[in-house]
């Protein structure tokens, strides 16, 4: 509707609608980027806040005492290939489709884990495609209230800290200890 | 950096506006009257094109021409990913529905994540268990409560492959129930003897529906669209 009424007032001529028509071949410009940007935010990589404790103390570990979160790069290319335990994982909340959840990967297809509380046994198998993720909090909706998650639902890893200065850097997933209770298949 | 600085001045230089009723004069104004003789060349260089025809103007800069590439090509990409996108589809799993081999099928993307799908509804869906896409009939949506097995079959065949088997030789009335937990569906081929579906691999995310199944478009001849199946059961006492 604008454009039409910028068109308009182009055709009458004038300051004002040289004016419009500069504004509105720049926005159209600038739109054209848009399409790119989101392929690249959705299959290469992007920047997203963390929320919530469930990370903690890897990542927010200050959710008690700041409403500062954690800027990390999540990493998009090949993410369901060469998954290993250890590597913090964004997924798609099987709760939720809409929501994107950020966990450890704790047992790879074919492990015995031994579950957590919520979960209704003592043992769990990880059943072939799935993954078993956990979060490093205590405050952790993960693995133990909904079982295994397959790994189709992962859509990317987080693989750098951006924003707090003193912890940027290469998330160094494979330092981070193994978790026990986890029968490894191979 | 003095190298790449006149590139990335030609890239940033504005275009004329396509709507501008008169021609800008080129760059170097030789003089005011033969300026409106000579067609307009927006990014060709003034002497660039003197031995052939010049490139028309719409070509602009190889490096533009590259950058306006990529960009139609994310744009269709986001059409393709988010709207609307055609597939091959082969497998019996479907049969009375699609056939074994040759089928294409018009998968509607907005319908992505189980958004506005039905009971009943013709989904593509990524596979939870290894990293292939099935298309299947949606059974249950989260709350239902569904049959974990193949329906027993009586009329003497065997049950089904797989985990209906057992039930099948049960006799009518067999199997147990379960409801379909939140953020999850049902899903179920047609051909239910040789479909390995939810009653294999329980309940799928319905962050793994990729869209909803709208139509065979195989040759375009035999085009037809896809309804939901579902139809309310006549019971005999409303006659």
């Amino acid at each position: 509707m604008a454009a039409r009424w910028a068109w308009g007032s182009a055709a009458a001529g004038g300051q004002r609608s040289k004016f419009l028509r500069q504004v509105s071949h720049y926005l159209i410009r600038y739109a054209t980027w848009i399409p790119p940007l989101i392929w690249f935010n959705a299959y290469v990589a992007q920047v997203t806040f963390i929320r919530g404790p469930s990370m903690y103390p890897f990542l927010n570990p200050h959710y008690n005492d700041s409403l500062r979160e954690d800027l990390c790069l999540v990493w998009k290319l090949y993410a369901q290939e060469g998954l290993r335990r250890g590597m913090v994982v964004v997924f798609r909340n099987p709760y939720d489709p809409n929501k994107t959840t950020v966990k450890r990967i704790v047992g790879l297809p074919g492990d015995v884990v031994r579950t957590k509380p919520p979960y209704p046994y003592e043992h769990a198998a990880v059943p072939e495609g799935h993954l078993w993720v956990e979060g490093d909090g205590d405050k952790s909706q993960d693995s133990n209230y909904y079982g295994p998650i397959s790994a189709r639902l992962v859509t990317g890893r987080v693989t750098h800290v951006v924003s707090p200065w003193e912890r940027a850097g290469r998330v160094r997933w494979w330092e981070h200890p193994l978790r026990a209770g986890v029968h490894r298949a191979a | 950096m003095p190298s790449t600085t006149p590139i990335l001045r030609r890239l940033l230089r504005p275009t004329r506006p396509r709507l501008s009723p008169q021609p800008r004069p080129p760059r170097p104004p030789p003089s005011s009257s033969s300026s409106t003789t000579t067609p307009p060349h927006t990014n060709t260089p003034p002497n660039g094109g003197a031995t052939g025809t010049p490139a028309p103007s719409w070509v602009g800069h190889p490096l533009r021409l590259i950058l306006t590439t990529l960009k139609f090509v994310a744009f269709t990409h986001l059409l393709w990913e988010y709207v609307i996108s055609m597939a091959p589809a082969s497998g019996p799993s479907m049969l009375p529905t699609f056939e074994v081999l040759g089928e294409w099928l018009l998968v509607s993307k907005l319908h992505r994540f189980g958004r506005g799908v039905a009971v009943g509804d013709v989904v593509a869906y990524n596979i939870p268990i290894n990293d292939e896409v099935g298309v299947k009939r949606v059974l249950g949506l989260p709350g239902d409560y569904v049959l974990m097995e193949t329906p027993a079959d009586h009329h003497g065949a065997d049950g089904g492959v797989g985990a209906g088997a057992g039930v099948g030789s049960q006799g009518g009335g067999g199997g147990s129930m379960i409801q379909v937990p939140k953020g999850h569906c049902w899903i179920v081929g047609d051909n239910l003897v040789a479909s390995r579906d939810s009653r294999y691999f329980g309940p799928v995310p319905l962050a793994l529906i990729r869209g909803k199944v709208i139509a065979t478009v195989r040759p375009f001849s035999e085009f037809r669209w896809i309804d939901n199946a579902l139809r309310k059961a006549d019971s005999p006492d409303e006659d």
